[in-house]
């Protein structure tokens, strides 16, 4: 027999011949030493490019910040939300969709306040949830029925409020509806605050499902059949301490002129907190999410406000330099003690200040406390 | 509809690493997936799965690829080694990541089309007769075809670590 050529060795080891020709192999490898150090260099590269090839799952989104760990690809929910493209982007503009479409968010009094202070929050490939964080200011909330959905409300725990949607209903025609519907319904829903009422948020934890129907191409429509459920979580931030006076949040932010916390921090915490590694607080980046530049005309207060909003973004990185985390805010609270928000993974954590440079807190993850630490470093842009 | 689902759950991971490594850009990978689902939804009957997936999905990637490919790739090096190299004070491990994945991308780059799209497949599972079938060659042409791309990605993998050096410098961090 003459030597095997390369290509049925490859064959071989990838059990791609059949019974006798493997069998055939086996044999002349076994008596001829040339082809069973070619056997052993074929191993060698077949492990070699498997490796080679496995570097390129660490192939990260634009801008979502990965959290760290190993292959994000095999960490992805094999979901078809996945499949739907569902990017921040998207994500964030589906999280509108589901809000504004499934239901109408209406506080008393101050029209579009809400909407101001509402910082729109993506989620990742990871189904988790689209977060819109609102302020302590944020007192009360009502679930206003929209036409063609359901809202049922409960009441409960202060500080949560979830609007689910389920899939099915949903299904991808939210996700590639995109931008243009999202900035439609969010004109049309009248989201609004009242920045004024003191009660605290006594309707907490409410759960809105809504069920929308998909008005498209009947063949997205089809393949949302398995989508999971799309969840949109608005959290409203628990009034922390005594009564804090609505309008509170805003005079922190108008009073703001503290900046001792700005800069860049290292951050230790168990990786299942799924925060960044190295964040900053920002104070100078102005970061608006388009979708809510599109949001309607505002009266001249109502633009200050966004622009404080977006001078306590926050920035995050793994590898390289900051970027701007979508939906992530942060804000010194009555107490002095620091609480970062962020949408994707949904954490909240307050964080003491221990020193000059260290910030120490915890964040909760299924029941867990998860102790964070945050150190300041140099800020290398 | 049940079959969209199994084929969706059964092949959904696979279908979009495999394009992630082919195209080395998430976003557009998944957005091909979906495309090739919904394709798959659109036919009548699929004979052999796995490989009129991939044979699809590797299609519209010819296809967009052929539209603007040179700039696509440009970016897509430029990005990764914006990555890699604009890294300063780097957490290790993640610095290293994204140097591999530079590495990688440019080694794999060095492969002819068929040559790489049968080796991705081939590391997504797929046997020999299904990268045939979705490759259109012919089964006996697989085993040389991959034995090829192997040696050349390792092989231009090697020089690329080589032309490169050692990289010295480590940040410390603080994460877990």
């Amino acid at each position: 027999m003459q030597h095997l050529d390369e290509g049925t060795i490859h064959a071989w080891l990838d059990g791609a011949l059949d019974a006798e020709e493997a069998s055939r192999v086996e044999q002349h490898v076994a008596g001829c030493a040339t082809c069973a150090a070619a056997v052993a260099e074929a191993r060698g590269l077949v492990a070699g490019a498997s490796r080679i090839l496995s570097a390129l799952d660490d192939t990260p989104s634009v801008l979502a910040p990965r959290s760290s760990g190993g292959g994000s690809t095999t960490r992805r929910s094999s979901s078809l939300w996945n499949t739907l493209r569902l990017t921040p982007a998207r994500a964030a503009a589906a999280a509108v969709i589901v809000v504004a479409a499934g239901t109408a968010l209406v506080l008393r009094r101050a029209p579009n306040d809400l909407e101001d202070r509402a910082i729109l929050a993506s989620a990742k490939g990871h189904g988790a949830p689209a977060v819109m964080e609102l302020p302590p200011a944020v007192d009360s909330l009502r679930i206003a029925r929209a036409p063609e959905r359901t809202a049922t409300t409960a009441g409960g725990a202060p500080d949560t409020l979830v609007v689910a949607a389920p899939s099915r209903a949903l299904g991808g025609v939210a996700v590639s509806a995109g931008r243009s519907v999202a900035a439609k319904t969010a004109q049309e829903s009248r989201v609004a605050a009242d920045n004024k009422v003191r009660d605290r948020v006594t309707s907490a934890d409410t759960v809105a499902r809504s069920i929308a129907k998909g008005r498209e191409d009947s063949t997205r429509q089809k393949s949302a059949v398995s989508a999971n459920a799309l969840e949109a979580v608005v959290t409203t931030s628990a009034p922390s301490a005594a009564p804090a006076p609505a309008a509170v949040g805003r005079a922190l932010g108008s009073a703001f002129s503290n900046v001792s916390s700005v800069g860049c921090y290292a951050v230790t915490a168990d990786s299942i907190a799924g925060l960044p590694q190295r964040l900053s607080f920002d104070t100078n980046r102005v970061q608006m999410s388009p979708l809510m530049q599109r949001a309607p005309a505002a009266p001249a207060a109502r633009n200050a406000d966004i622009a404080m909003r977006d001078r306590r973004m926050v920035s995050s990185a793994t590898t390289g330099a900051m970027t701007p985390m979508i939906g992530a805010q942060w804000e010194r609270l009555a107490d002095g003690r620091i609480r970062l928000s962020i949408a994707s993974p949904a954490r909240s954590v307050d964080l003491t200040p221990t020193s000059n440079s260290t910030l120490v807190g915890s964040t909760t993850v299924d029941a867990r406390v998860i102790p964070v630490t945050l150190q300041r470093i140099e800020c290398v842009r | 509809l049940s079959t969209i689902e199994h084929l969706f759950n059964t092949y959904h991971q696979p279908l979009v690493r495999y394009l992630v490594r082919r195209l080395g850009d998430r976003d557009w990978a998944e957005e091909i997936a979906q495309e090739t689902f919904v394709r798959a939804l659109r036919q009548e009957q699929i004979v052999s799965e796995r490989a009129w997936l991939f044979a699809v999905a590797t299609n519209l990637v010819r296809d967009e690829a052929r539209k603007d490919a040179r700039r696509r790739r440009h970016l897509e090096l430029l990005r990764e080694q914006a990555r890699a190299e604009e890294a300063v004070d780097p957490e290790p491990t993640s610095l290293e990541r994204a140097q591999d994945a530079a590495a990688a991308r440019r080694a794999l780059e060095c492969l002819s089309e068929r040559d790489r799209e049968a080796l991705l497949m081939r590391e997504e599972g797929l046997d020999y007769q299904e990268i045939a079938t979705a490759l259109e060659l012919s089964v006996g042409s697989v085993g040389t075809t991959l034995a090829r791309a192997r040696r050349r990605l390792v092989e231009a993998h090697e020089a690329l670590q080589q032309g490169k050096g050692t990289q010295g410098t480590r940040g410390t961090h603080a994460a877990s």
